[in-house]
């Protein structure tokens, strides 16, 4: 079991609205391993859509990913790569 | 700058005893409400059904935990405008978790307020993801007691 932790900045346009939550998710759920995001001090679990919501995460955003499992390295590569998309 | 939710709703933003039985006929009749209440020009209305639908279409926006969050950016609304129908029984809202919805808050702002429509859906998010809250919406009788209950919440989750 390995955990990874990296700061990732958002780059997507107009932050994590519900479409990109929702989809960050689903991408969270497809793995084993736990996902946390931390913004601000504030943990939330990665693979809440409201909880993800909640943090309010705007384009240009600096967040701490964190993934503990046996699919860490896929979880954080995949997971990392959306958040970093320059797309809606 | 926080939110504070009375800024944004009042009695005539909340819907009592949602009954409509799919996402469609809910959403309709809400964007019916607010032309009624004088909160969207009748003018707009199709428009803004439209649009609400089409981004429907594009994945449902009931996120689970009894939660909708239906929403559009369009040009016609100034500003935000927040409403609030609540089902105690629950209605089918294509939810992600195949669960009934409770709560229906739907969102509608300016498409240049992009920074206001992701405050608000984090505050909103913020408050309804205590399922007490959301246990409690189910069960309250008068839109001032929704209002009342909203308040209370906000304070602690600020």
């Amino acid at each position: 079991m390995c955990e990874l932790e990296e700061y990732v900045e958002v780059k997507r346009k107009h932050g994590l609205h519900v479409r990109p939550a929702t989809l960050f998710v689903q991408m969270a759920n497809k793995f084993d391993s736990s996902v946390r995001l931390e913004k601000n001090g504030e943990i939330v679990n990665g693979k809440s859509i409201i909880g993800l919501l909640s943090l309010g995460v705007n384009k240009g955003v600096k967040m701490k990913l964190t993934v503990y499992g046996e699919d860490s390295r896929e979880a954080m590569d995949e997971l990392k790569n959306f958040l970093e998309e320059d797309n809606d | 700058m926080n939110i504070n939710i009375l800024d944004h709703l009042d009695t005539n933003g909340i819907i009592l005893g949602i009954k409509q039985k799919n996402k469609k006929l809910i959403i309709i009749s809400i964007i019916e409400h607010l032309v009624l209440k004088g909160k969207i020009d009748k003018k707009h209305k199709s428009e803004i059904l439209k649009s609400v639908l089409q981004r429907e279409d594009m994945g449902s926006t009931a996120i689970g935990s009894r939660i909708a969050f239906p929403h559009t950016r369009i040009n016609c609304v100034k500003n935000i405008i927040v409403c609030i129908g609540i089902s105690k029984e629950g209605v089918d809202f294509d939810s992600l978790d195949q669960e009934p919805v409770n709560v229906i808050a739907l969102l509608l702002s300016n498409q240049k307020e992009a920074g206001l429509h992701l405050k608000m859906l984090a505050f909103l998010a913020r408050m309804l993801r205590d399922k007490y809250l959301v246990q409690r919406l189910k069960s309250v009788k008068t839109e001032e007691g929704v209002l009342t209950l909203l308040n209370k919440q906000q304070e602690v989750v600020r």
